[in-house]
């Protein structure tokens, strides 16, 4: 193949990967959503925009695979009284921008806005900014990163009961 | 209507207190407009003319770092001229003065006026500039108890101190931790949590020994479930450390122990608490031996309190330097702060440690709060519509011991309520 059909290629796979990703959280499929990440991937919502540290400074959510798995766990489950109701949930995302050359070592840095609605006890809209971090692995593309940073991160927030 | 004394039974409360407007209104005045109230840290304020704005109730009021460097004056945020909020960012810096937006009258740092555009309209018709009203009016008292701050709208009453009474320990505890005996607030934002219920229930449910186990087993079981799928001799895993304890025991709180205290404070633990079996990080205690010597640094890191209630603002849990402030909005909404502490000259693992803290029970996102919360929800629920009218806090009543201003009790004992309660009543009548 030519570089340009190489590079359509891949374009195409971080698409793919993208909007697969985007399907899982929609179908509350935290299994399949959690091994799309690198044994040591995290997803990060910062509560300010400046912040580029997690260990600094507070997150509404900084998540490596283990608590992933944990949160796993727990949705749904009937002990957790929050969890005795459904948590159904959307996104929407916009064309992403992809960087192949922002990172270094390769990894791939990937844009989008998202409007996410969450209906559990009400109906709450999220929106924001997302920012992933991809690897290429023997196993295909995996998601180093996840940051999202929510228009209102600084705003009293209700109980966020999924990822975004 | 019932009369307020009529709300309050020695073991039971009823359901109005939750949901009556007019009760709101009455509490604003006459326990938030009384009682000291957290406002924030002096680390938040470095600067001349460093400020953060929060509330006292629903008083708007701004905490800032008076130009002469030393005093932290909390002013009402407010304009003296037609009452504009002078002030919308949580946090900023006022350089030498405040501008208010609408006619442009400005203030020094300590709320005085300081100039109107074109003043000549002032002059002759009886205007005072020196009167504090037309200023941004300071709160009637502000005082600091080892950098923390405190206001009262009440121009009477007791001092600082002596209202924080016993409290003081657990502040104290708090700084000691740091080996250079300081803390600081980590950033200019909190987390921010919104609670669609009455404020009460978020203190009431702080000394609630009866509830981990059963609202947070959801959360320790998929603590459980993913360790359990760990090979047999895998890492200690730091986010166990956090979330297990609230699985813990009837025995586990039972052994911890609560004490009231007078104006509605309290604290679970002492000797044990939920912090007993945190691992202790070499490099930190070796910092802490080095400034306090082993004696001194032994008493400070046994000092086991969980949950220090300052009723009715604020809870402090001087082990992983986190404090959550209560803004009262309305009969049935609250918001809940959590801010977290640096301590410092500590390794940065333990700063660490208190964000993953911070981020696995304080967030609006975590997998504690909401649970929680989801049960406040369904109390105001019930009590803003059922037919039944009171409600229960008789677990272990009559069994507490006295030890002059101290009443202790086992940890799962009402007691907890009963002494928010007995407050509550003497505040209100």
């Amino acid at each position: 193949m030519s570089d340009d059909n190489l590079q359509g290629a891949l374009h195409n796979d971080i698409k793919d990967l993208i909007r697969l990703e985007t399907r899982c959280l929609n179908a509350a499929d935290l299994e399949t959503w959690s091994s799309l990440f690198t044994e040591d991937g995290y997803y990060w919502m910062p509560l300010e925009r400046t912040q580029t540290d997690p260990e600094q400074h507070d997150s509404l959510i900084y998540d490596n695979r283990a608590l992933m798995t944990m949160r796993r766990y727990n949705l749904h489950n009937p002990l957790s009284p929050s969890m005795q109701r459904e948590v159904r949930s959307v996104r929407i995302l916009s064309e992403p921008d992809i960087d192949l050359s922002a990172a270094p070592g390769g990894d791939i840095i990937v844009r989008a806005d998202v409007i996410a609605v969450i209906h559990h006890r009400k109906q709450d809209t999220f929106a924001g900014a997302v920012t992933w971090r991809l690897v290429r692995t023997d196993a295909g593309l995996k998601i180093k990163s996840k940051r999202v940073d929510l228009l209102n991160a600084d705003a009293p927030l209700d109980s966020i009961m999924m990822y975004i | 209507m019932r009369a307020l004394q009529a709300l309050v039974e020695p073991a039971r409360v009823h359901r109005d207190v939750y949901t009556r407007e007019d009760i709101f209104k009455l509490e604003l005045e006459r326990i938030w407009g009384q009682a000291w109230v957290y406002v924030g840290h002096e680390s938040q304020v470095k600067a001349p003319g460093d400020y953060l704005t929060t509330h006292i109730g629903l008083t708007p009021v701004i905490m800032v770092r008076d130009m002469n460097g030393k005093d932290i004056n909390v002013l009402v945020n407010r304009c003296g001229h037609r009452g504009a909020q002078v002030c919308q960012a949580r946090s900023g810096h006022a350089n030498g003065l405040f501008k208010c937006p609408y006619h442009g009258w400005t203030f020094h740092t300590d709320g005085s006026l300081r100039s109107q555009p074109s003043p000549g309209g002032y002059q002759d018709v009886g205007f005072d500039r020196n009167a504090a009203a037309f200023g941004m009016t300071p709160v009637a008292r502000t005082e600091q108890y080892r950098g923390f701050v405190f206001s009262s709208l009440a121009a009477t009453g007791p001092e600082l101190t002596v209202f924080l009474g016993q409290m003081c320990a657990t502040i104290d505890n708090m700084v000691d931790r740091a080996p250079t005996g300081e803390v600081e607030v980590t950033g200019k934002t909190c987390h921010r949590f919104r609670h669609p219920v009455n404020w009460k229930f978020f203190t009431e449910n702080l000394h609630d020994a009866m509830h981990p186990m059963v609202a947070h087993a959801g959360t320790s079981d998929a603590v459980r479930q993913y360790l359990e799928q760990l090979p047999p001799a895998h890492e200690p895993l730091p986010e166990a450390e956090v979330i297990a304890p609230f699985g813990g025991s009837y025995h586990f709180f039972d052994e911890m122990g609560f004490v009231g205290l007078p104006r509605g404070h309290g604290y679970m633990g002492g000797k044990t608490s939920i912090f007993s079996h945190y691992q202790v990080y070499p490099d930190y205690l070796q910092a802490m031996e080095q400034a306090y010597g082993r004696e001194r640094t032994e008493e400070i890191l046994s000092f086991n309190r969980h949950n220090g209630l300052i009723y009715p603002s604020c809870t402090i849990r001087d082990n992983i330097q986190s404090v959550r402030v209560v803004i009262p909005v309305s009969v049935n909404e609250t918001i809940i702060e959590s801010w977290t502490f640096r301590l410092k000259g500590a390794p940065p693992a333990m700063l660490q440690r208190t964000l993953r803290y911070s981020r696995l029970i304080n967030s609006p996102a975590s997998m504690v709060g909401p649970d929680d919360l989801d049960c406040y929800i369904r109390i105001q629920q019930s009590a803003a519509a059922s037919a039944i009218e009171w409600i229960d806090m008789q677990r272990h009543f009559g069994r507490e011991t006295r030890d002059g201003e101290r009443q202790q009790a086992i940890g799962t004992s009402d007691l907890a309520l009963r002494n928010q309660y007995t407050a509550w009543l003497e505040y209100m009548t």
